[in-house]
């Protein structure tokens, strides 16, 4: 019979990188979504949106009027915006290993309990971006014309990354905090007072009093402005800026929050 | 010092409580398992023992006492433990929509493996567990059988020094039982320290070279299966006669006679009391025609430690192998 195990002084391979260790739990949870079918429904969902989106409003040239742009321009960032409940993904992933118990056979191996949580907060984000990058390629196809061009397109998917990287950081901090599937699902439900507090159908300043005053406060808000700037405006680097730093520090405490969590979850107690 | 020098397991006063003011899961046990030893760790539901093994297998912390795994701290030096253990729990779960080869070749990689080793190592395994047919099958579609043997097989993936197994049978048909029997059989001719818990009791009887019996998280007797069952007193000898001798027999045998010939005594070694008794019935003209002879089980250990005669007779660990 073959031997399976160590005889009195193996030696031991080193354990690998913490980079080759993400690269592990990445390729295992892009495997899991490439086998289920769910992932190519909600891949369509962005474009569903962005269809109906024009179709119920895009033939009005008032409407345009009031956007003050090109309807299609002005309403992709919606369907973008759409995608990052995409990322809620990272959430699930994570809460059917902790109640499949896979989790605690990764706990058992040595290797770092921040990788074991950002994979699947990454996975999130790149489905966030593969959905992003096919609203905005459908866009182009039906006529956007990005006023900052290919790098301001590029800027837009960046800040659809750092988004979805946000959602999913959100997604997996209450899923973990939950501890089942469903409660992770419903944790989902805060993305709509996100996407309709915001000026979503108009421009902020058409928006009535209390609404204007919720949207300040919403970070959808600057998401969506700082796209629009970078598709209809032009480059305007101090919103930009700030679009980016809202977005980068949301960014970062959702994912702090999400790995305190996980630590919290995944630590020995 | 050398890891695999040292002995397999030492558990030294491990007090474990999950809340502070509840009573303590694990409450001061010890016991040391030797290098390539299979040690049944048996007890009642809620006795701690799935406690122990989280707390061994690096997934829980101990409030108080010391545990070494290979040599090993596995509160200090929780990552030097894990290279060196495999871990089949019960609740551990896989990917179901993974195949069982890409999840061990996977385990493999993130156990420090090159990609080639990985594959090489999932297709020993697999073939091993007699898997190889299901190799490119999600698991989702694997039998409990399938998915107990690919467990062990994934425990196995890094060569660990030492195994625990947390009920490796239950919920698996006779057959299978056997077939992973014989697998925990090979991993002690291959030295690995081994350390099991089951419900089933002949399952530690036929596997374990020692037992300890837990109770209330605390270790309530430990030794080799005979030991445990001398515990519980001798063998009962069993001798049947013509009813017409019964009451004779019983006299001249020192035994009861229980009514139509049969005679019983209780005899400290069994073995040696069979042909001293069958010589004093046959000097007295008695003829014996049936002789049989009871030994204790180990059902019969576990039903004395944790009905709780020998935990308040005796006192813990007192045969020490």
């Amino acid at each position: 019979m073959t031997a399976s195990t160590a005889t009195p002084g193996v030696i031991l391979p080193a354990t690998p990188s913490v980079l080759v260790q993400l690269g592990i739990l990445l390729g295992r949870l892009l495997r899991q979504l490439v086998v289920a079918p769910t992932t190519y429904i909600n891949l369509m969902v962005s474009l569903f949106f962005l269809a109906v989106y024009t179709g119920a409003f895009g033939a009005s040239v008032g409407f345009e009027m009031i956007i003050g742009a090109d309807f299609l321009t002005f309403i992709l960032p919606v369907s973008i915006v759409n995608a990052s409940l995409a990322g809620a993904i990272a959430g699930q992933l994570l809460v059917d290993d902790l109640e499949s118990g896979y989790l605690r056979r990764l706990q058992a191996m040595p290797i770092s309990r921040i990788v074991i949580v950002l994979a699947p907060i990454l996975v999130g984000a790149l489905l966030v971006l593969t959905q992003a990058g096919l609203v905005v390629v459908l866009g182009v196809v039906l006529g956007v014309d990005a006023a900052t061009g290919l790098a301001g397109l590029g800027l837009v998917l960046l800040l659809s990354l750092m988004w979805g990287m946000a959602f999913a950081g959100y997604a997996v901090a209450t899923g973990l905090m939950a501890g089942n599937a469903a409660a992770a699902q419903a944790a989902t439900i805060i993305f709509f007072p996100l996407v309709f507090l915001a000026p979503t159908f108009m421009p902020r300043d058409q928006l009535q009093g209390w609404l204007q005053v919720a949207a300040a406060l919403n970070p959808t808000t600057y998401v969506l402005e700082t796209m629009r700037g970078l598709l209809i405006t032009g480059w305007d680097a101090s919103q930009v800026a700030s679009g980016f730093a809202i977005i980068g520090a949301l960014c970062l405490g959702a994912t702090l929050w999400a790995a305190r969590v996980a630590k919290r979850t995944t630590s020995r107690r | 010092m050398h890891a695999e020098a040292a002995p397999g397991i030492v558990v030294d006063g491990l007090v474990k409580r999950y809340r502070p003011d509840a009573p303590p899961a694990v409450d001061g046990l010890s016991f040391q398992v030797r290098p390539g030893e299979v040690y049944g760790l048996l007890g009642p539901n809620g006795s701690g023992k799935s406690t122990t093994i989280g707390v061994l297998a690096t997934l829980l912390l101990p409030n108080a006492g010391s545990v070494r795994v290979a040599g090993f701290d596995v509160v200090a030096q929780a990552n030097e433990v894990r290279r060196r253990i495999g871990v089949a729990l019960q609740e551990t779960g896989v990917d179901k929509l993974a195949t069982g080869h890409s999840l061990i070749a996977r385990h493999a990689r993130l156990l420090g493996m090159g990609s080639r080793d990985a594959e090489a190592r999932a297709t020993q395994l697999l073939a091993e567990f007699e898997l190889s047919d299901a190799a490119q099958k999600r698991l989702r579609t694997y039998s409990g059988g399938m998915r107990r043997r690919l467990d062990l097989a994934i425990a196995l993936v890094g060569r660990p020094s030492v195994v625990y197994l947390d009920e490796p049978t239950t919920g698996l048909d006779p057959i299978s039982r056997q077939a992973m029997w014989t697998r925990v059989r090979r991993l002690r001719e291959e030295g690995v320290t081994v350390l099991l818990t089951t419900q089933y009791l002949e399952e530690a009887d036929a596997l374990a070279d020692r037992i300890g019996i837990v109770a209330t998280g605390r270790l309530r007797v430990e030794g080799t299966a005979d030991e445990l069952k001398r515990l519980v007193g001798g063998d009962v000898l069993t001798v049947e006669v013509d009813p017409a001798d019964g009451d004779r027999a019983a006299e001249r045998a020192g035994g009861t006679h229980e009514g139509k010939g049969k005679v019983t005594l209780d005899v400290k070694d069994g073995g040696a009391s069979v042909p001293r008794v069958l010589g004093a019935l046959s000097a007295d003209g008695i003829d014996a025609r049936s002789v049989s002879l009871n030994r204790p089980t180990l059902d019969d250990v576990f039903h004395h430690v944790v009905g709780g005669h020998l935990i308040e007779d005796q006192g813990p660990a007192e045969v020490a192998a």
